[in-house]
């Protein structure tokens, strides 16, 4: 029998698009139901600019790996070679690349393992997990390996990483980015993270999961038409499923990080509540992260309170991607 | 015919296949194993070649609780080599791995020009003129730039007895040619 409480959050899935939303999805191309739900969530100033924000491309960025050599040496030898990078400021070792980013992805310096392509936003789940030496960690979707590689180099190849993922060719390049950034504290598995053992226990988990990437339609427009609500139902309850069978691989006081780049509710705070709701243990915690924090209530359909604690980066605040983050504690 | 699919398995290195890769490590360095070597040797089995990998102690116990779940993972710790039926072919991640570990002194290596680094990232032989220094006999070693950083393994050829030759055994360039 569905609860009641259930059947209220589902209601975040009945999207009826205004008129407003009819008329800015059809100038900037989106399907109406997308932008009715941007509505919901931010000002009409901020949804103009977020839609305006998502019609440019997205900075290209890199990560130094401060594994293999020192940023400024790297920053320097990438100058000689006509690209200039500049410091972001809410990630330690992220750049952006402000000149010279059409040959990033085949100068010496990235074959030898000296930087990963990755956007700037997406630097920053690694960042609250805070991973440590000796800890032991699950990367539950691995490929194709920006976070798996940042773990290990913020743990200079001393945390014990475990990074899986379901897909042969996603694998493959998992394992060729962790070769080629110099790392070998890592065991890769190559399975549907719904199916990882009980008697794995980790002390942290990512869980950066599998979402209809609304938060990256910079890099990608045909997001703005490509997925139904339909689709978010499906991914929704895929994502809950991954972070209930995934608490249960969480040494007790351990931490996960649930993180997509999506910014609808759906995905995010709804999918944290039903989380909090089948499993008593889990407690959300505050973090320096930057961006807003997570949305309690939205279209008449209150969410956990305790998702504030989550954040929310939106392409227009920061310039980046659309993320939403969330560092949750496994209490007992 | 059946047409089962072979499962791959991880085991410890059979002692035939150690001694294959022990004799590689033997002709290219002079450091100690146990100094390149984080650990244990296992080999990924059942598919058409084995691949070798070191497992430093403490990884190997994980290794082992994730294979006592009866699952098998698809790649562990340092890769080291893959064996074939021709031989053994030693991986880019262990040229890495003696570089960093090992003085250049202890280990094969030639040193090419920035144009010979060029040629050999995109996965050609550098000739005579591109090479900057070699040792003195033929045969496979490590292929450094003028920064002394790993490029890949070479094969140190003197064609005629005399016309220096390194032939592309592996490059780094393989990353974005084929690592996906």
């Amino acid at each position: 029998m569905r609860n009641s409480q259930t059947d209220k959050l589902d209601k975040v899935f009945s999207v009826k698009p205004s008129n407003i939303a009819e008329k800015l999805a059809e100038k900037y191309g989106y399907r109406p139901w997308i932008v009715e739900r941007y509505l919901e969530m931010l000002s009409y100033e901020d949804v103009i600019k977020l839609l305006e924000t998502n019609e440019k491309p997205l900075p290209k960025a890199i990560r130094c790996n401060s594994f293999l050599i020192d940023c400024n040496m790297l920053k320097e030898r990438l100058y000689r070679k006509g690209v200039e990078l500049e410091e972001i400021p809410f990630t330690k070792y992220g750049y952006l690349v402000k000149r010279g980013g059409e040959k990033i992805g085949y100068l010496h310096e990235y074959l030898l393992g000296y930087y990963y392509i990755q956007g700037p936003a997406s630097m920053i789940p690694v960042d609250v997990l805070a991973p440590r030496e000796g800890e032991d960690i699950l990367d539950a979707a691995a490929a194709p390996g920006g976070k798996a590689t940042q773990i290990l180099q913020y743990t200079s190849d001393k945390a014990y990483l475990t990074a899986v993922d379901k897909n042969r060719d996603r694998v493959k390049a998992l394992r060729s980015h962790l070769s080629r950034m110099g790392f070998t504290s890592y065991i890769i598995i190559r399975i549907n993270a719904l199916d990882m053992p009980r008697i794995l226990l980790y002390d942290k988990i990512l869980l950066d999961a599998p979402c209809s990437g609304e938060g990256i339609i910079r890099k990608d427009p045909r997001r703005k038409k490509s997925r139904e609500i339909l689709d978010l139902i499906y991914l929704s309850k895929l994502q809950v499923s991954l972070l209930n069978h995934l608490t249960m691989n969480l040494k007790e006081d351990g931490e996960i990080v649930y993180s997509t780049c999506t910014i609808g509710v759906e995905e995010n705070e709804y999918v944290i509540t039903k989380a909090l709701a089948s499993n008593p243990c889990l407690e959300p915690v505050e973090t320096d992260a930057p961006g807003e924090n997570g949305i309690a209530e939205y279209s008449n359909v209150k969410f956990d309170e305790r998702v504030k604690k989550c954040k929310r980066i939106y392409p227009h605040t920061l310039d980046t991607e659309g993320f939403f983050i969330c560092k949750i504690r496994k209490k007992c | 015919m059946q047409n089962k699919k072979k499962m791959l398995e991880l085991a410890e290195l059979a002692n035939v296949h150690s001694k294959l890769v022990l004799n590689l490590l033997n002709t290219i360095t002079a450091c100690s194993h146990m100094k390149i070597l984080p650990g244990r040797l296992y080999g990924q089995y059942g598919g058409p070649y084995v691949e070798v990998y070191s497992i430093t102690p403490c990884l190997e116990e994980r290794v082992r609780k994730i294979l006592t779940a009866k699952i098998n993972p698809y790649s562990v710790g340092l890769h080291v080599a893959t064996i074939k039926k021709r031989g053994v072919t030693p991986s880019l991640d262990l040229a890495k791995y003696v570089t960093r570990k090992c003085k250049s002194s202890d280990y094969r290596h030639a040193m090419v020009s920035p144009k010979g680094e060029q040629a050999f990232l995109y996965g050609r032989d550098v000739f005579k003129n591109n090479i900057i220094e070699t040792p003195e006999d033929e045969g496979l070693l490590i292929v450094l730039n003028t920064r002394k950083e790993p490029l890949g393994w070479g094969y140190l050829k003197r064609e005629d007895g005399k016309e220096l030759l390194i032939e592309n055994i592996k490059d780094v360039g393989w990353y974005v040619r084929s690592g996906g």
